[in-house]
């Protein structure tokens, strides 16, 4: 069955330029995810992990090479459009969750919503707010404030702001580098969860145990990467 | 003690680190805290110190007023013999002064300068305690009809004009033909009380008899030049004084002008006001306005320094949790706070007060004839207490605000949490408080200066209805002129004119006064309806119109032929005309105006005279001949200057002299210098607060955006567009916006409560329009403030704003 790619990286580096020294954060990189995908990308701390997903993840520029997400070439994006595309195109999850104190389990869920172009209407946001509220099991949590919830509550309510608008992938950067082993495990089940249902997963992630769960694996070292040898001999 | 120097030179090592803090603190908080007591010592002269006279609060100036039959005010100054009368017989005053304020021409100096003379009676020099500093006063015996002239010289006069000359007291000073001895100098302390708020500072002092008062012997005319100053009797008020003396002055006006239809029914008023009144005049709302504009400003430059030492406060943040780990206590913590407050604030009062000493310098050589009193204006004893004390509510405020800031058991945990949960904070509360005061003050502060602005711009601006641009007016004397007939004096002016005109930069030259001079009261009677009217007017000649493209309504100017003395054409302006006819012609009209039957020939446009009412009633005679007043027209691009015109004189007559030289634009600049002033100062007042609140909103704004730069960057990681993120942001300050705006209006509105005439003037649509434009202005500036801390996080790349965020 031919999938389509979701995210398609060809030959993207990244220098970082100092008075001093030139540090090549990335050398050199091609990736391709396919729909339906769970990719782990882990590595030693200072790899290049988090730079690669930022990259991906539109937070941060290429020093060279070439970005396309479904099939469109997002490498050189004005800062709106750029923006446009982590709205629609992108589900992000980070290490210390980044929800809004200020706001409501419901209205951290509906921002991303509230940032689109096209202007659903508030039926629709709800809709699709208690949708991936029920997804990550909270929809009983609506009301509460993040500083109510546990820390696995937290990356929960992440996830499902990630889901809620419909992402071409969710980019998840060491989801439980904040949480217990226990919290952790139920939040990587939940992911594996959503896999299963199609949804397309690229993770960063240093816990080998972790990045096994995902069935492409890259390891990423001095801003190289490399296909692990268990995928290469099964590719052999 | 070692350790409190310990201390103290630690804060000033620390402190020395950070050279811009220092400099914000101590320039802003100096210039404000300048600006505030430089006005505050000005605001003490005025309200509360005495005038520096004996018996001070027992000293009136007199005023003699004309009223009609109908109570309508005709006149506010002296008959001559009026102001002679009251002098000699009254029960009111234990001492009388008489003074008659001039303009005169030295002619006993070659280069014939015009100086400001008063001729007094030898009691005002008891009454102001005046001491000499070389020979004597007038003496008792040397007072009214005494004829000896005597001059005593002003300081200034002596040190200027005669070079300190010790044998002073041997020569005589000449004006207008008569020599006077100089028998004093006087001391340079003394201070002359500014009476009259066009006045200038007298520098020589004339025996009373040789005073150039015009008709001195004649009931039915007033002289503005007399001025009457007055010790009233212990236990008597001014308005009793008034009352005691008004009847019998208005007994002996009507006595003397029996038999004058004119003056039928009309009575005299005398208008007795203290001294320290007249002197201050209607400054005081002017002072006060100053005072709450400089406070104002220090409370904006407040808000900023707080600020300021917020930042440092958090940037302290690591040296002040070691400090709480080994055992500081807040207290202590407190200590360290009062003396890098001290530290700031000692140099800043100290650069405030040297401000203030410049702020009073100022005052005193450009604005004496705003601010009454400037003259005696010196940083005293007051100033030097407000500054030490405002310095210590500073210290104790911003030390407070520090100290408040700090959560002291979360501060000794931070040590051994890498940083997390800082123990340092500044609550939203405070954050929003600051931010509303800088709007509110702002707003106050941006209104009121742009409606005086707006008052001041347009008085400035408005059309004259006439052309003033290359007029000069010229006035001449005779040194000899109550020997010389007029009909010499005449002959001498027009071959004057005659060579002026062929000087090549000129272009014309016509006699008449200034338009922009002041405008002699004149009578004149409806012959047909027997009312009377009291207009101003001039003599002017046919040309004079035309040279000033001033443009007629009806009729016409006057003929050539029609200069000599022998007409009765009338030239009356709109104002005039309407008075007279109401909205029908006013052509053919005739008046009765120095008892000889007038017709008028022409009605002019209003014209715009400084200080004057647009359509005050004006009318304008032919010229008897000549006339000692001359407008020349020069040639664009060419000069004529006073050297020219005396060359021209010194060739016709030697006893002929230039009384006055002047541009009708510098007389008009003059005028309007209070308003220009006005300009000038609300202009900058306005840009002062609009940068200081700009720059105290960014300062809260900046630390609100570094405390929320993560939180923005996951706003914008979600897909949140750069409009979407500064709309975010300001609208979340759209809050303080509003309460700051809400705040001003109801100070506006409470000060309208208090005193509806602060605002009653300038209520209409200028009002609103000024209202929207201050609500805009502070709005573009929070909007400002808002966008410059958010730029560094929407220009770089989303990354750093998340990295830093944990």
């Amino acid at each position: 069955m031919n999938k389509d790619i979701k995210i398609e990286i060809n030959h993207v580096s990244k220098v970082y330029d100092t008075d001093l020294v030139e540090t090549h954060a990335l050398k050199d990189i091609n990736i391709k995810i396919y729909e339906g995908d769970y990719v782990s990308i882990s590595g030693p701390s200072g790899g290049g992990k988090s730079t690669l997903l930022s990259i991906i993840g539109l937070l941060d520029e290429a020093s060279g090479g070439e970005l396309k997400i479904e099939g469109k070439d997002v490498t050189s994006l004005t800062q709106d459009q750029a923006a446009e595309v982590r709205n629609t195109k992108l589900g992000f999850i980070f290490q210390s969750f980044n929800l809004i104190e200020e706001l409501s389990v419901y209205d951290n869920v509906a921002l991303p919503l509230t940032y689109r172009t096209d202007g659903l209407a508030a039926e629709e946001i709800d809709k699709k707010v208690k949708e991936c509220l029920e997804k990550v099991s909270l929809s009983h949590r609506l009301d509460h404030f993040p500083n109510q919830l546990s820390g696995g509550q937290q990356q929960r309510v992440a996830i499902a702001r990630a889901l809620a608008a419909d992402p071409a992938i969710l980019l998840v950067d060491e989801p439980t580098g904040n949480l217990d082993s226990t919290t952790g495990d139920q939040v990587m089940q939940l992911l594996e969860e959503l896999n299963a249902q199609g949804t397309t997963i690229c993770m960063v992630t240093h816990d080998s145990r972790y990045a096994d769960m995902a069935r492409t694996k890259y390891q990423l070292k001095d801003g190289v990467l490399q296909v692990e040898e268990e995928q290469l001999s099964e590719a052999v | 003690m070692k350790n409190s120097t310990l201390v103290v030179k630690q804060s000033i090592k620390s402190l020395s680190r950070k050279p811009t803090l220092m400099f914000g603190v101590i320039a802003t908080l100096g210039l404000t805290l300048g600006a505030f007591i430089s006005v505050l010592t000005l605001a003490y002269y005025m309200f509360l110190k005495p005038l520096p006279y004996p018996d001070q609060e027992r000293l009136v100036t007199v005023e003699y007023r004309a009223l009609n039959a109908e109570g309508g005010v005709m006149g506010n100054a002296f008959t001559y013999p009026g102001a002679i009368e009251i002098y000699k017989n009254n029960d009111s005053f234990d001492a009388s002064a008489l003074m008659f304020y001039a303009t005169s021409v030295m002619t006993s100096d070659s280069a014939q300068p015009t100086v400001a003379t008063t001729s007094v009676t030898p009691e005002w020099f008891d009454i102001t305690s005046a001491k000499t500093s070389l020979g004597r006063v007038f003496t008792a015996d040397e007072g009214l009809n005494s004829h000896i002239p005597l001059a005593v010289l002003s300081h200034k006069t002596w040190q200027e004009m005669f070079n300190s000359d010790e044998g002073v007291l041997d020569q005589s000073v000449s004006f207008n033909g008569i020599s006077y001895k100089i028998v004093g100098v006087l001391s340079p302390d003394f201070i002359e009380p500014r009476i009259r708020a066009d006045q200038s500072s007298t520098s020589v002092w004339l025996t009373w008899d040789q005073n150039s008062a015009m008709a001195k012997e004649t009931w039915s005319y007033i002289d503005g030049g007399i001025v009457y100053v007055a010790k009233v009797k212990a236990g008597v008020t001014a308005d009793i004084a008034a009352q005691q003396s008004s009847p019998r002055a208005s007994e002996l006006f009507n006595q003397n002008n029996v038999g004058i239809p004119f003056f039928k029914g009309w009575s005299i008023e005398l208008i007795v006001t203290s001294l320290k009144d007249k002197v201050l005049g209607d400054s005081q709302k002017t002072v006060t306005m100053l005072v709450l504009g400089a406070f104002a400003l220090l409370l904006i430059a407040m808000a900023n320094i707080t600020n300021l030492f917020i930042s440092r406060t958090i940037e302290q943040h690591r040296k002040l949790a070691i400090n709480a780990a080994l055992g500081a206590k807040k207290s202590q913590l407190h200590v360290i706070f009062l003396l890098e407050a001290t530290l700031l604030m000692l140099p800043a009062a100290i650069f405030g007060l040297v401000i203030a000493y410049v702020g009073i310098e100022i005052m005193q050589a450009f604005f004496t004839d705003l601010l009454p009193r400037s003259n005696e204006l010196s940083l005293n004893f007051m100033s030097v207490i407000s500054a030490f004390v405002l310095m210590v509510v500073l210290i104790l405020t911003f030390s407070r605000v520090n100290l408040s800031m700090i959560n002291y058991k979360e501060l000794r945990a931070a040590i051994q949490s890498s940083g997390k949960g800082s123990g340092l904070q500044v609550s939203q509360k405070t954050r929003s408080s600051l931010m509303v005061a800088q709007i509110a003050i702002a707003s106050l502060i941006i209104f009121a200066t742009s409606v005086l602005f707006s008052e001041a711009y347009k008085k400035v601006n408005q059309p004259l209805g006439m052309k003033i641009d290359g007029l000069v007016n010229v006035n001449f004397s005779h040194m000899e002129k109550h020997s010389v007939k007029w009909d010499e004096m005449a002959a001498l002016l027009v071959e004057t004119k005659a060579q002026i005109e062929r000087l090549p930069q000129v272009e014309s030259v016509t006699f008449g006064e200034s338009p922009l001079s002041s405008f002699s009261m004149w009578a004149a009677t409806d012959v047909e309806t027997n009312e009377n009217f009291v207009p101003i007017g001039k003599s002017v000649d046919s040309n004079y119109f035309n040279t000033l493209d001033i443009s007629f309504i009806e009729g016409k100017g006057f003929d050539r032929s029609e200069l000599n003395g022998d007409s009765n054409a009338l030239v009356v302006n709109q104002g005039f005309a309407r008075l007279l006819s109401g909205n029908d012609s006013a052509l053919g009209k005739k008046l009765l105006v120095r008892n000889k039957e007038h017709v008028i020939v022409g009605v002019i446009d209003n014209i715009m005279v400084p200080g004057a009412e647009n359509d005050a009633a004006r009318l304008y005679v032919p010229i008897d001949k000549a006339n000692q007043s001359m407008l020349i027209k020069i040639k664009d691009n060419q000069t004529v200057d006073r050297t020219d015109i005396v060359n021209i004189i010194y060739g016709i007559d030697s006893k002929l002299a230039v009384f006055e030289f002047e541009s009708l634009a510098q007389t008009k600049y003059m005028s309007q210098f209070g308003e220009i002033v006005t300009i000038i100062s609300t202009l900058a007042i306005s840009l002062i607060s609009t940068i200081l609140a700009g720059l105290g909103l960014y300062g809260v704004l900046n630390y609100t955006t570094q405390m929320n730069k993560f939180e923005l960057g996951t706003r914008l990681a979600l897909g949140s567009k750069r409009k979407q993120l500064i709309l975010f942001v300001f609208k979340n300050n759209l809050k303080s916006y509003a309460v700051g705006v809400s705040i001003a209006t109801a100070m506006l509105i409470i000060a309208y409560l208090i005193d509806p005439n602060l605002l009653s003037q300038y209520i209409g649509f200028e009002l609103v329009a000024i209202g929207v434009y201050t609500l805009a202005l502070i709005l573009a500036i929070s909007w400002i403030a808002c966008y410059v801390p958010l730029r560094p996080i929407l220009n770089r790349p989303l990354v750093y704003s998340l990295k830093s965020g944990d």
